[in-house]
């Protein structure tokens, strides 16, 4: 069989999903980070930011779906997350719909001369700010605002092809119904993307238990099993799914 | 082996030895002695670490029945069924999990609590018991969960102590999962012992009536 080439790796913090990733994501990859609300999106990001500022490494948050105050409150339940990290410019916390207002970009859909002007906004603070890593939460809510499947395939084409030339590796989180089995809401974003981690739930004995499984990464070998999944305040961890017959 | 209770602390101190998984199997009758019996024995063993699982008794009815618990500095807890009950009372030393049925969550708080624990310690967990998760989870799930258990510990040097109380699982389930332990330690039932003890009483009897003792003489055998 042949052996995938192993590239470089962007280490998530997370052992057991580094483990799974056999050491981590592919550097300058776009990683969908799928699931419905309440699943851990934004707490595997912020971990995978955090784990990565913590090393070194510069990262930058865009939210469009959730105040800034409101993050770093939620953030203050983690004991991963230090504050200095965002004060020492390391990460940087960005709410991407101030920037649209600044840009003049108010309105609910986006031509495509402003979906270009966004992306370049986007291009610039990743280059200046000199950013490893970067998340978007969420894709979902941007491509909203982008009227038409080009436009979308366009942004995150070009987006994702501009941060894997710095070496920049990307998570986009992406909104899907709950239990369900499709990775975005538009069908389009999993295609444009080189990886797919998958948040979900099952239920046992009328309890929900927490899931986790890497779809797709390019670049690496990976297993597809499904793992179970923590939140606690350290963060997040896995453990093999118990399957039942 | 097949024990009295009296002997359990002596029995476990010969039989824990490095990455063993040992299982006891517990008569209803004799359930709460025992507890008591691994109990002073873990309080007693301070030069170990212990990680005690509980599944039959809430975290707060443990500490008061074994009262010897309260004060042990090398134990900690995971509850698995008063988070369910909505009966917990935050504990620094018990880890409540969600649900019996998150099985997985407790593997994960194990292997975090373990990880604590520094490397000169010997460490143990104690299952009280397998056969109460049966009454949440599904068989096949927990011998599945007893499997993934006990590979994980075994291999970061951890001994297993895992309780089976006789009659609480499906029938055929401890013939499932017994052959996983390394060593089976079978208490005997008070009923036995009451049995024992009469046939012992007759057995002196036959004696003393051949040695021609008197009836009465028997009080001080």
């Amino acid at each position: 069989m042949e052996q995938i080439q192993t590239l470089p790796k962007c280490r998530t913090g997370i052992p057991e999903l580094d483990n799974i990733l056999r050491g981590g994501i592919p550097i300058g990859n776009t990683v969908l980070v799928v699931g419905s609300s309440g699943c851990g999106k934004t707490t595997l990001c912020m971990q995978f930011l955090i784990n990565g500022a913590k090393a070194g490494e510069k990262g930058v948050f865009f939210t469009i779906t959730e105040p800034l105050f409101k993050l770093t409150k939620n953030l203050e339940n983690y004991e991963f997350y230090d504050p200095y990290l965002v004060d020492s410019g390391i990460l940087h916390l960005v709410d991407l719909r101030i920037i649209c207002e600044r840009m003049g970009l108010q309105a609910d859909r986006y031509t495509f001369e402003d979906a270009s002007a966004l992306l370049d906004v986007l291009k610039d603070i990743a280059n200046e700010l000199k950013v490893k890593r970067l998340v978007i939460d969420s894709i979902t809510a941007l491509c909203y605002r982008l009227q038409t499947k080009e436009m979308i395939r366009d942004f995150i084409f070009k987006l994702g092809s501009f941060l894997a030339t710095i070496d920049c590796t990307t998570l986009l989180t992406s909104e899907v119904p709950p239990r369900t089995l499709q990775y975005s809401l538009y069908g389009i974003e999993e295609f444009i993307s080189d990886g797919i981690i998958f948040l979900g739930d099952m239920e046992r004995g009328g309890d929900l238990v927490r899931t986790l499984q890497v779809v797709k990464m390019r670049g690496t070998e990976h297993t597809r099993a499904k793992y179970a999944m923590q939140i606690t305040p350290k963060g997040i961890s896995l453990s093999p799914l118990l399957k039942t017959k | 082996m097949k024990i009295h209770i009296s002997k359990l602390k002596n029995t476990l101190s010969t039989v824990i030895k490095e990455n063993r998984t040992i299982g006891i199997i517990i008569p209803g009758n004799t359930y709460k002695d025992t507890v008591k019996e691994l109990a002073e024995y873990i309080y007693n063993d301070r030069s170990s670490f212990w990680l005690y699982i509980t599944v039959t008794k809430p975290y707060e009815s443990i500490i008061k029945n074994l009262q010897i618990l309260s004060n042990a500095p090398n134990v900690e807890f995971i509850d698995c069924i008063s988070q369910a009950a909505g009966i917990v009372k935050r504990n620094g030393r018990c880890i409540f999990v969600d649900s019996p049925t998150l099985l997985e969550n407790v593997i994960m708080e194990i292997q975090r609590l373990l990880q604590k624990v520094p490397s000169n310690y010997n460490k143990n967990i104690l299952i009280d018991s397998l056969t109460a998760l049966t009454i949440y989870n599904e068989e096949n799930l927990i011998t599945e969960f007893f499997y993934q258990l006990t590979n994980k510990v075994t291999s970061s040097n951890t001994h297993l102590i895992t309780l089976f109380v006789e009659k609480e699982g499906p029938l055929g389930f401890l013939e499932k999962v017994l052959h996983i332990n390394d060593e089976v330690i079978e208490i005997m039932s008070n009923k036995i012992d009451f049995d024992l003890e009469k046939e012992n009483i007759v057995e002196k009897e036959i004696y003393g009536k051949e040695k021609g003792v008197f009836k009465e003489d028997r009080i001080g055998w």
